[in-house]
């Protein structure tokens, strides 16, 4: 741990260093599951599901860290794909297939976080 | 150097990201979103939604991951219907293990209002499910250690049922209540697999548990949801016990990377939980985390199925 704060670095443009930027891919990847988390309990709950979902769509939102050509891209396509999908389902009353999408995304970024982590 | 986890989620990724709203759209029928359609619609699953758009990838991988000739055994399902509205048929569940290829299902009640003061009543619903599904369904029978449950027990053993379902958030008890571990008791010298809701709302699950595993080591436990709140501690506490079996329903892929890679494999059973799970995305993660974990194929057959088929042959 450097123990540096990451919010000096980088400015916008700036090559980030390699141990640096996996933690923030990381970071950013939790920040994404956190939010799966939250759209999950609320979806069984009951309590304002689709608001709640709706933030866990925004978590994925933009580019990831490494940008437009970042390695982490494709699982953020997918994971997009997954939870905007997810809740067009809710919205019409289909559970169970909402879930299921809901649960595919949150798995799958948390296997990506482990596999990452390793690296 | 290619980064491990884009390498992986690049094989992983067999189908391109498409997402169609004209799918979801079309799949679902018409009328206003009012509460009340909202909730019927709740009720019932299009099994095909679990398989098409976005899920299509997730489901050809799966298919793919699951070892040749494995017959896939769901240890954990439930027919009948629930207090809070959700609610499977016999021929619900048939459907969807068809739609899955998945050969063979544990089924019980769920928290059934109908349940009165012994469950004969969503047991005989299970057995119903069982006489017109043979080869496919397995019956467990639900009890309240509550109440009395002595003709109960006996009626469902004498009718041929496989095993005991109890679930402890449910019905309100403690794991080492001693109506409880008398159950436990009445189970193991009648032969039952006992299968434990050990999931969601759990607080107690190893302390009270282990004094009655260590004291009837001939009892069949399934830990239902690997006891996932405490899960390196179940690990640790059953590791020698090898009449305890994990059962994966509707845990999430993390708690299962973990109990993959802490508990051998031939321990840990996949269950879907239907109707609050569904048979793809509960594949999906136990499939996703033993792929992580390194699981062989002969090990993720044998969670998929041997390991909990055995009990039954």
């Amino acid at each position: 741990m450097s123990g540096k704060p990451l919010k000096s670095k980088p400015v916008a443009g700036d090559p980030i260093p390699e141990k640096m930027a996996r933690r923030l891919r990381v970071g950013h990847l939790l920040r994404i599951g956190s939010y799966l988390d939250y759209a999950i309990l609320s979806m069984w709950s009951g309590r304002r599901p689709q608001v709640v979902m709706g933030m866990a769509e925004a978590s994925v939102k933009g580019h990831g860290p490494g940008g437009e050509d970042g390695p982490d891209e494709e699982i953020l396509a997918r994971l997009r794909a997954l939870i905007g999908e997810a809740r067009e389902y809710h919205e019409a009353g289909d559970f169970p297939a909402a879930m299921a999408r809901m649960r595919v995304a949150e798995d799958l970024v948390a296997m990506y976080t482990i596999c990452l982590s390793g690296e | 150097m290619r980064s491990l986890a884009v390498a992986w989620v690049s094989c992983y990724h067999l189908a391109p990201v498409k997402r169609s709203c004209r799918a979801v759209t079309t799949r679902l029928r018409g009328g206003p979103r009012t509460r009340a359609s909202l909730d019927t619609k709740r009720q019932s699953q299009d099994v095909g939604a679990l398989t098409s758009g976005t899920m299509a990838g997730p489901w050809a991988w799966v298919q793919k991951k699951i070892p040749t000739g494995t017959q896939v055994f769901d240890a954990h399902a439930h027919v009948g219907v629930d207090i809070d509205g959700r609610a499977m048929t016999a021929d619900g569940m048939k459907e969807r293990m068809d739609a899955a290829n998945v050969h063979t299902s544990i089924i019980f009640p769920l928290n059934d209002p109908n349940a009165r003061d012994d469950y004969s009543g969503p047991n005989d619903v299970v057995w119903a499910a069982h006489e017109e599904y043979q080869d496919a369904f397995v019956p467990f029978f639900r009890l309240n250690p509550h109440k009395d449950y002595e003709a109960e027990f006996t009626r469902c053993v004498e009718r041929g049922f496989k095993g005991l379902k109890l679930h402890p958030v449910s019905q309100e008890f403690e794991l080492d209540d001693a109506r409880v571990v008398r159950l436990f008791e009445m189970a193991a010298e009648a032969d039952l697999p006992v299968l434990v809701h050990a999931g969601f709302a759990m607080e107690r699950i190893v302390e009270p548990l282990l004094p009655t595993v260590e004291r009837l080591p001939e009892l069949r436990l399934i830990l239902g949801h690997t006891a996932m709140v405490e899960l390196l501690a179940a690990t640790r506490a059953f590791s020698d016990h090898p009449n305890v079996l994990f059962e994966t329903s509707v845990v999430r892929a993390k708690d299962l990377y973990v109990l993959f890679c802490s508990m051998e494999p031939a321990r840990i059973c996949y269950g879907s939980d239907i109707p609050y799970g569904d048979l793809p995305s509960t594949l999906h993660a136990s499939l996703l985390a033993a792929d992580v974990a390194g699981l062989s194929e002969k090990e993720l057959s044998g969670v998929l199925s041997g390991n909990i088929r055995r009990w039954f042959s």
